[in-house]
């Protein structure tokens, strides 16, 4: 054992110094590259990774988490890690357990070496083997300095970096890290307010597509209503233009019938009928082509009745249908169509359903499926 | 006496630091500490948990001799120590009794290790040994 000599004093201590400059510049540098690297974006899982990855290459950080506070304020997630299998990281932190713990708690740095030794000392007071907590990190560190991170004083997470064996943490460190965990608590902080935006944004643009589309609907609705008021009014024009007419073939109809009837009572009181078998097959000619005017001109007022309800009622309110009697009003309407081609056949269903469509509307309904 | 970083990096390296304290009888007595914090250059803290043979020595001598090893356990430091006051609360006393619950949080231990209360010692001299 041989103590020192105190010769060259001078050299040792501008060597020190030239050292502590040189340790200075590069965590200036790496400093400068970290807030450039958390400001760069505000996808902020990418922005940490890349700034443990900083942290490894400078200063041999090789194991590092970022830990964010859980939504009930009681755990501790892994948000971001480097230098960790999956598995070593997946379970959750509680407040005052641990190194990241009892930062989290208390919101202060802790820098620790010699953790495997202390952690056998408090066993053995104990008297039980060194237990192993599923907490994040490496099974066995050595050495853990833990930073809280923090926003207008509330804690958001832990910034932690730790260590085999191979380095241990110098006060020097608590600095630099201290630093680093200030620009990640902003950017956090900056992400979790452009999350918070990008929300707002898509609540925003939900609501206007959703407010444009019952537009789109309510305009569409319009334009159909607009074509059924159209219809209706064409088809009432044509109902009362075809009514006039045909109130006059009904009536003339009648006005023949009832000549026809006075001119057979006539025929067969001077005994013409019985004498001339000709007139009696003219009169029935008559006869027979009247019933047949008769019954065109009744057919052609029904339908005419039916345009004129279809017209009508689309006006009305929803109300009571009666589903029996607009199916037989749609068939009368399609009777040209079915022809004799097709057979229908309906059948009453004892106590008829009620649907409460527009009517006219229900009629459409039949018609087309 | 001062104490350069390079004995402060030494204090943390986590190794554990011998500390020989005397009776007032002359019974030396050597343990070894987990924590020793470094307070300022001319002071250190130590914490006690438990009463023992060193907490006894020093209130009856305060004089102490604390050896430190570094990392490779090439160089070793010798510090002459001379016990100041205990405190029981302020900025050293919770940065020691955080680091005491954080290892005994892990043992499940908190209500056990409980921080009894910091040393402070004044270094006299610092010796430095090469091997």
């Amino acid at each position: 054992m041989s103590s020192t000599s105190s010769g060259s004093a001078d050299e040792s201590e501008l060597e020190a110094l030239k050292a502590q400059l040189e340790a200075q510049t590069r965590e200036a540098t790496v400093l400068h590259r970290v807030s450039t690297l958390l400001n760069s974006s505000l996808r902020l899982d990418q922005r940490l990774a890349d700034v443990l990855l900083a942290m490894d290459e400078f200063f041999g950080f090789r194991h590092a988490m970022v830990l964010l506070l859980d939504s009930d304020g009681e755990t501790l997630s892994v948000a971001a890690h480097r230098g960790y299998d999956d598995a070593a990281i997946g379970a959750k932190v509680p407040l005052g357990v641990g190194v990241i713990g009892t930062v989290a708690k208390r919101r202060r740095m802790l820098r620790m070496n010699g953790l495997r030794s202390k952690r056998r000392y408090a066993a053995t007071i104990q008297g039980s083997q060194p237990q192993s907590l599923s907490l994040p990190g490496l099974p066995n560190a050595d050495g853990q300095l833990a930073v809280p991170l923090l926003v207008e004083g509330d804690l958001i997470g832990v910034f932690s970096v730790e260590s085999d064996q191979s380095i241990i943490f110098r006060h020097d460190d608590e600095r630099l890290v201290g630093t680093v965990a200030n620009h990640a608590a902003s950017a956090i902080r900056n992400a979790r307010m452009y999350d918070l935006l990008e929300d707002k944004v898509r609540q925003r643009t939900a609501d206007l597509e959703q407010a444009n589309l019952e537009l789109r609907d309510a305009q569409s609705q319009l334009v159909q209503a607009g074509k059924m008021a159209s219809l209706g009014e064409l088809v009432a024009g044509v109902a009362h233009e075809i009514n006039t007419p045909i109130g006059s073939v009904t009536s003339s109809s009648d006005t023949q019938a009832r000549v026809l009837a006075k001119l057979r009572d006539l025929l067969t009181a001077d005994g013409i009928l019985e004498r001339e078998p000709r007139s009696q097959r003219l009169l029935r000619v008559m006869e027979s082509s009247t019933e047949a005017i008769d019954s065109g001109a009744s057919r052609v007022a029904r339908i005419v009745k039916r345009l004129r309800a279809f017209a009508r009622l689309d006006e009305a309110d929803i109300q009571k249908v009666a589903i029996a009697q607009s199916i037989s009003s749609a068939l009368a309407m399609l009777e040209h169509e079915i022809g004799e081609r097709i057979e229908v056949q309906t059948e009453s269903l004892g106590r008829p359903p009620r649907s409460r469509p527009r009517p006219a509307a229900s009629i459409r309904s039949f018609s087309t499926c | 006496m001062m104490l350069h970083d390079t004995v402060r990096d030494v204090l943390d390296n986590g190794i554990p630091a011998a500390l020989t304290t005397c009776s007032k009888d002359g019974e030396p007595n050597c343990a070894y500490l987990s924590v020793v914090q470094y307070v300022d250059e001319t002071h250190l803290a130590l914490s006690f948990q438990f009463f023992n043979t060193t907490i006894r020595n020093i209130l009856e001598n305060p004089h102490a001799y604390m050896m430190l090893t570094d990392m490779m356990g090439t160089t070793q430091w010798g510090l002459r120590l001379r016990f100041q006051s205990e405190v029981t609360d302020g900025e050293i006393f919770e940065d020691m009794a955080m680091r005491l619950d954080a290892i005994a949080s892990m043992q499940g231990m908190s209500d056990v290790f409980k921080l009894r209360g910091v040393h402070i010692y004044e270094v006299l001299d610092v010796e430095h040994f090469v091997w």
